[in-house]
């Protein structure tokens, strides 16, 4: 059969965000494809070389509207690696407890996508209204939806009073009775199987050759987590499962994620638990002495790095930073080979893309 | 009964639908409850400002400007089309003069709403 | 959960390659190594085989303000704990040998180095446009050449 290439993107129905696919297609099977990103490339790198550490705080928020937290908790973990300074215990667990909540929402928001793209809009419908409920904890304690502005260099912004607390709870176990309900959907669903199932599975040595990380290395089933195996405080101090799944299609982190959301429900509950008393910020001064650290966390897509050099100014010599979205795409012209046409949109999903985070 | 189970998973949720009331909310024709911490519009307290600038300093989108000739002479602006409502300004006050508000900042067809003067002395 | 024992580590590649590597203490939370760049191939052959380590992180390119006249490369690794590679090459011939047939995860960073820095690849096939535009004839954007 002729062979022909059809461009998708870089402004597609399909995509939320601009990215430009070429793909190989020869009747209804996909045989191949090539990537272009830098649609969003704001060079926020360079920029933050430009800003002060205090700027940078916000700037950093602002590479992804959906694990903006993670990214700031990075950055002010390294910064303050450099300073030598340790935030209080209350804020490192307020930190926790927000990567947490954020991870919810995020898999929520993803379950809601992969929903939608494989027609299944009761799920979707499902999980977007419960994604709300994590939202409105985070609005009413950061006083943000997406953009939470939570840290500084030192600790955290804001305490958790006590109607805070009694609100995290009623709405964590409401969540809990709606992520089984919808576990429970997806678990038993014959549509979603028949469309997720088998579809562009990949092997676990291909998952450690393209360095993956994240839900996608978990459900290919490499067993990696940096909240277990890297961890920094509290996570050392808490106990969790991580879930991994053997067979490495659309279907398998359709249940890591779930499965995980679960998780972290249960995490948030021992964060709230365990919660220590005491200040939630130290102060910092605004110039970093001369020095060089590296930070890892666990976002909901899995590692992010961050590289930081100061020179002993107020601004950063070099940031770097790596999104855990960047190897996900490099496995994706993989990935789009030997699969149909009508499955593309399922392996898209399946990735968890957020391409603005992967070209900063 | 599982094979029922399996083909008609959605049908619970698909019933409970028919009872629940819509979630959204009436907007504008019913009021928007915010939470106490909402980042809305930015307000002053012109007591206590003295045009010292850390909050120009510290805003990290250049929504801020100070146009100081001297100690008893300032003009602060607020310019709420580049503001990111982080409250950076907030935290860097520190007499606690600046402040963010629980108002939602609506859009505007009038150019000149774009800056506000939040505070202006002259000497 | 260590799994780098790092005094170990830097004899065995001292000895494999026969490269002069010595341990900094540069950076915080970090283990770091310099290595000559000719070297990292052979360095990056001994992780694989040897140490089953071959998370890349990332590659993060830099200019010193005080050595303006070289580019310093560093290669993050991970294992449990971070490793780092740390190599400076001249910026009349920026020049790294690939990693990619070994690892293809490193394709991207490589990717990315070569347009933003322009670092060039030896030893792979040609790198297509990946974050800049098609008809971009500029030179590299986070370069800063003095003349």
């Amino acid at each position: 059969m002729r062979k022909i290439t059809v461009p998708i993107g870089p402004q597609h129905p399909l995509l939320k965000e601009p990215l430009s696919m070429k793909l190989e297609i020869s009747g209804e099977r996909v045989l191949g494809g090539t990537l272009r990103l830098g649609y969003v490339h704001r060079g926020i790198e360079k920029l933050a070389q430009q800003r002060t550490y205090v700027q940078n705080v916000h700037l950093i928020e602002r590479i992804c509207g959906i694990c903006s937290h993670v990214h700031t908790t990075t950055y002010c973990s390294a910064v303050e690696a450099i300073l030598g300074i340790e935030i209080p215990p209350r804020a490192q667990y307020i930190r926790a407890l927000m990567c947490e909540l954020e991870r919810i929402h995020s898999h929520l928001l993803w379950l809601g996508i992969l929903a939608k793209h494989v027609g299944l809009d009761t799920i979707f419908m499902h999980a977007w209204h419960d994604r709300e409920l994590v939202l409105d904890i985070m609005e009413s304690i950061s006083g943000g939806r997406v953009s939470h502005a939570a840290n500084e260099i030192g600790g955290v912004r804001f305490d958790l009073d006590e109607e805070n607390e009694t609100l995290i709870r009623t709405n964590i176990s409401k969540l809990h009775d709606q992520v089984s309900g919808v576990l429970d959907v997806i678990e038993n669903e014959p549509a979603l199987q028949a469309r997720t199932r088998g579809v562009a599975p990949i092997s676990t040595d291909l998952i450690r050759q393209y360095c993956m990380v994240g839900p996608i290395a978990r459900a290919s089933g490499l067993d990696v987590d940096l909240r277990r195996d890297d961890p920094w405080p509290p996570y050392d101090r808490l106990d969790f499962n991580v879930i991994t799944h053997p067979d490495g299609d659309a279907w398998a982190r359709t249940i890591v994620r779930a499965e995980e959301t679960r998780e972290s429900l249960h995490l948030c509950e021992a964060i709230l638990r365990d919660l220590p008393g005491g200040d939630v910020t130290v102060r910092a001064p605004r110039k970093v002495p001369a020095g060089e650290a590296v930070t890892r966390s666990e976002a909901p897509r899995g590692e992010v790095f961050y590289y930081l050099r100061s020179d002993g100014s107020d601004q950063p010599a070099r940031l770097k930073i790596r999104t855990p979205t960047l190897p996900a795409l490099s496995l994706l012209p993989e990935q789009l080979s030997a699969i149909n046409v009508a499955d593309i949109p399922v392996v898209l999903a399946g990735i968890d893309l957020c391409i603005a985070c992967a070209d900063r | 009964m599982e094979k029922f189970k399996k083909r008609f998973s959605l049908l619970s949720a698909i019933i409970q639908a028919w009872f629940d009331k819509p979630e959204t909310v009436g907007y504008p024709f019913l009021p928007l409850v915010l939470p106490e911490g909402f980042r809305g519009a930015i307000v002053i307290d012109p007591d206590k400002c003295t045009g010292c600038g850390l909050c120009v300093r510290d805003c990290p989108a250049g929504g801020l400007r100070l146009e100081k000739k001297s100690r008893d002479e300032f003009k602060l602006m607020h310019h709420p089309a580049s503001c990111a409502y982080c409250g950076q300004c907030e935290r860097s006050c520190l007499r606690g003069a600046i402040s963010h508000s629980n108002a939602l900042v609506a859009a505007t067809t009038d150019a000149r709403e774009l800056v506000v003067v939040l505070k202006e002395k002259q000497g | 959960m260590s799994q780098i024992r790092f005094d170990e580590w830097v004899r065995e590649i001292r000895e494999a390659v026969g490269c002069e590597c010595e341990p900094y203490d540069g950076i915080q939370n970090e283990y770091t190594i310099r290595i000559p760049a000719a070297n990292l191939r052979d360095v990056m052959g001994i992780l694989k085989d040897r140490f089953d380590c071959y998370h890349l992180s990332a590659i993060t390119a830099q200019q010193h303000e005080d050595r303006p006249e070289e580019l310093e490369v560093i290669y993050h690794f991970w294992k449990g704990e971070g490793i780092s590679f740390v190599m400076t090459l001249p910026l009349e011939s920026l020049v790294i040998e690939s990693i990619t047939p070994d690892l293809p995860g490193a394709d991207f960073y490589e990717r990315e180095l070569a347009e933003l820095y322009g670092v060039s690849f030896s030893g792979r096939e040609e790198i297509p446009p990946l974050l800049l535009p098609d008809d971009w004839n500029q030179p590299p954007p986070f370069l800063s050449k003095k003349d």
